[in-house]
């Protein structure tokens, strides 16, 4: 006996409106809003989540949840203040020591047992003069001396007041479990050997979500959640589709999509429009051929329109930056030496220099927001007569130009538009500008000792006003040296539910503990 | 010959589809070899203060984020499309005319030798292969252009070899071989006619594949660099500000669809015309 199956187009789509109704009528069809779990967005996966090797965001966020430091920061939009988290005890016992003591319920998961001051010495001393990326937080630590099992001294090796805020809330600043980490063979990536912050890492599943779950271990301040997921969507566009769906509660948001949101916000939400503390600037690179008469740079910097890169690639959220120190701060500069554009100036530093037809290459990310900007240094550079051919360069390619572990090409590259996210220290965006930087992150070869010496008095200087006087010392050189164009710091935009209240740290990332409900 | 082309060109005309598949086709030659003189604007003359104005007088399809004229970087975006679509598909169609001949008429461990090679091309996926060599590259549209014609060759030779197997074996070739006819001879004058205009057709059907392969390329900041317009340049830059400009994803679409609609209509007309069975059986 034959099966006489035949489907024709109308059965085919009865049966499917059949099945839409049915599954949109299941309670759980919907992305229904769980008034105890908190759903936040990533831009990405998770890469490492050892302290020692934070790459991204979620490295950021997740060891937040899972771990402790001795301090952390507020919101970025209350000033970045400090207070102790898994410390009771934190106090300067002089300008050069910390004396700090832990909590008594803070343990570790998996059996590892109470959180010590030895775990606080392996987790910074390890760090100190490795090969980690963080390797520089931890350069003014002398050592951390134990005294008891809760409790110990930090020594530095000089006075350094940005220890506080570049070090002990940040990514090195996380404590890891001396035992369970010597057990995992000294670092780890993606599974955490021991836990002790308020969550605990419940499930990943890879480029979709992370979960986390209340650590029931945790004796400190309740969170106001008992579960936090993130969802990984990279696609901004496709996150705000998600968010007005109901699937997130909160979202970062693309620049482009501001200006409409802001005009309608959606229902029940709330927009959060803030400067970030990611500073964005084109690098000029004095040892390229083209580019080693400083006139010629010069040129670059008086033909570009910084109006326009605002306008059109910014929609004017954000204003010109005065250098790598986070605006409006009290150690900003106050102005750009070549604040307004003037071509004929350009032109006339161009013909002074002997060049008459320049040819430039620009790299830039793929993203639109540095395409935009790049076309819009092209049309303004091509005013003063220097042609300009946009390199969009994916992010692996992108991030070996200026490395000189990738070859020689570090030297010869000509322009790049780059953006680093930055700290609430302005030693923190300083420090990439050293001539040590150069085949690292110093793409302008940028190599001044005048530079380098106020860099080291600034880490010890104590006094905030001569602080000032040395960073703005330090933006002036660089701007002199030609090999920079300070654009702006990029706008931070995001959305939320109003019944929930976030809170966002300096590097633009939320830290799920501290969100309450409203 | 004369009459065949008549014959061809009559079962073209009858056709409506591929009717309106050449003036397509034929429109968005015109709009590519003429824009300079077509297009109302500069297509990168950048005017930030009018970014995203919408359709107007002075602007038919509006301005994109930068304030350019979206229909001028249309019409240029035709250059673009059509420059790589024609020159990529061109000279594939010429590798792959050369060496499907070669394969197909010359000594049998040349023939499995290219085979080989097809083969191995042919296995490595295409997105991929294309992503990797602009990877090592480096975008731009002289990349994409190689990309494709390393992507296509394969095809058409394979698709001339089998033609040139079939025809080899026929009374003809084999009375001009009887009377020692040369190599050149027979390949010149006999097999290349008789395969070059099936090959038309394949390369006529394949131009909206690579009009696209190029939009989507450029779509993924792979393909054609900024500032040249092209139509997936425009596509992206509408997606990424489809809130604040949702027309421009229009806007880059329509021509996308008429010259993938256009050059399909026009091959497959094209197709019928030139196949003798089709041709016997709309006569009868």
């Amino acid at each position: 006996m034959g099966l006489n199956w035949s489907t024709d187009r109308r059965g085919l789509l009865k049966a499917g409106g059949a099945l839409f109704a049915g599954l949109a009528a299941h309670p759980h069809f919907a992305w229904a809003a769980d008034g105890d779990t908190l759903r936040l967005r990533a831009t990405a996966d998770l890469q490492v989540l050892d302290p020692k090797g934070i790459i991204g965001e979620l490295d950021d966020v997740i060891p937040r949840c899972t771990q402790v430091t001795l301090v952390r920061l507020g919101d970025m939009r209350e000033g970045n203040q400090i207070t102790p988290y898994a410390a009771k005890v934190f106090e300067w016992k002089d300008p050069k020591t910390i004396a700090f003591t832990l909590h008594d319920y803070l343990t570790w998961s998996n059996g590892f047992g109470p959180v010590t001051a030895e775990d606080v010495k392996f987790s910074f001393e390890r760090i100190k003069g490795s090969d980690s990326a963080w390797a520089y937080q931890f350069e003014k630590l002398d050592k951390v001396e134990v005294i008891d099992q809760r409790s110990g001294l930090i020594h530095l090796t000089e006075p350094f007041k940005p220890f506080l805020y570049i070090t002990l809330p940040y990514y090195g600043g996380h404590i890891v479990c001396k035992a369970a980490v010597e057990k995992a063979g000294g670092s780890y990536t993606t599974s955490i050997p021991a836990q002790c912050g308020p969550f605990l890492l419940e499930k990943w599943e890879q480029n979709q979500k992370v979960t986390l779950v209340a650590n029931p271990d945790w004796k400190g301040e309740k969170p106001a959640f008992s579960k936090v997921e993130y969802f990984i969507v990279t696609d901004d566009q496709a996150a705000l589709l998600a968010y007005e769906a109901d699937s997130f509660d909160y979202t970062k948001l693309a620049q482009s999509s501001a200006k409409q949101i802001k005009a309608d916000v959606p229902k029940d939400s709330k927009l959060i429009e803030a400067r970030s503390t990611r500073y964005v600037w084109l690098t000029i690179n004095m040892n390229a051929e083209k580019l080693k008469d400083p006139g010629v740079r010069q040129a670059i910097q008086y033909a570009y329109d910084g109006d326009a890169v605002l306008q059109g690639a910014y929609d004017g959220l954000t204003t010109r930056s005065t250098g790598v120190v986070q605006a409006d701060s009290t150690f900003s500069r106050a102005a750009n030496k070549i604040a307004a554009r003037d071509v004929e100036k350009a032109k006339a530093l161009l013909a002074e220099a002997g060049v008459s037809s320049l040819e430039l290459n620009l790299y830039c990310l793929t993203d639109s927001v540095s395409q935009a900007t790049a076309q819009i240094i092209q049309s303004s550079l091509a005013e003063a007569g220097i042609t300009v051919n946009i390199q969009p360069t994916e992010d692996a390619a992108y991030w070996a130009l200026g490395d000189k572990t990738q070859g020689d090409g570090y030297k010869n590259i000509e322009m790049v538009l780059m953006d680093f996210a930055g700290g609430i220290d302005p030693i923190e965006n300083l420090v990439w500008f050293r001539p040590d930087q150069i085949g690292v992150y110093n793409w302008s070869f940028f190599d001044s000792k005048e530079y380098e010496d106020l860099y080291q008095k600034g880490l010890v200087e104590q006094d905030d006003a001569k602080r000032k006087e040395i960073f703005n010392r330090m933006e002036d050189l660089m701007e002199d040296s030609g090999g920079f164009i300070f654009i702006c710091f990029r706008p931070f935009l995001a959305i939320y539910r109003s019944d929930i209240n976030p809170v966002i740290l300096a590097d633009g990332h939320p830290d799920p503990t501290q969100f309450t409900k409203a | 010959m004369a009459s065949r082309s008549r014959n061809v060109w009559r079962a073209l005309m009858a056709e409506p589809l591929g009717v309106m598949g050449g003036v397509i086709v034929l429109s968005f030659v015109v709009m590519a070899l003429f824009a300079p003189w077509i297009a109302p604007y500069d297509p990168l003359k950048i005017d930030v203060m009018h970014k995203f104005s919408g359709p107007s007088l002075a602007h038919w399809a509006g301005t994109d984020q930068l304030g350019r004229d979206l229909l001028s970087r249309i019409i240029y975006g035709a250059r673009t499309a059509l420059g790589v679509a024609m020159t990529a598909t061109g000279v594939a169609g010429l590798a792959g005319i050369l060496l499907g001949l070669i394969a197909g008429y010359g000594p049998r461990w040349l023939d499995s030798l290219l085979i080989l090679c097809f083969d191995s091309m042919t296995s490595l996926p295409m997105i991929m292969f294309a992503l990797a060599v602009i990877t090592v590259l480096g975008p731009s549209t002289g990349t994409l252009i190689l990309v494709i014609i390393l992507v296509s060759i394969p095809g058409y030779a394979r698709f001339i070899r089998a033609q040139t197997l079939s025809l080899v074996r026929s009374d003809f070739i084999l009375a001009e071989k009887a009377m020692n006819a040369s190599h050149w001879r027979v390949i010149l004058l006999h097999l290349l006619p008789n395969v070059v205009g099936q090959l038309l057709v394949v390369l006529s059907m394949d131009i909206p594949v690579v009009i696209m392969l190029e939009a989507g390329l450029s779509y993924l900041s792979l393909g054609v660099k900024p500032p040249t317009p092209s139509w997936g340049n425009i596509l992206y830059d509408g997606y990424v500000s489809l809130r604040q400009s949702p027309g421009m994803v229009i806007v880059a679409g329509i021509p996308l669809i008429l010259a993938t609609l256009g050059f399909t209509f026009l091959g497959e007309a094209l197709r019928d015309a030139l196949d003798p069975r089709l041709q016997l059986r709309t006569l009868t």
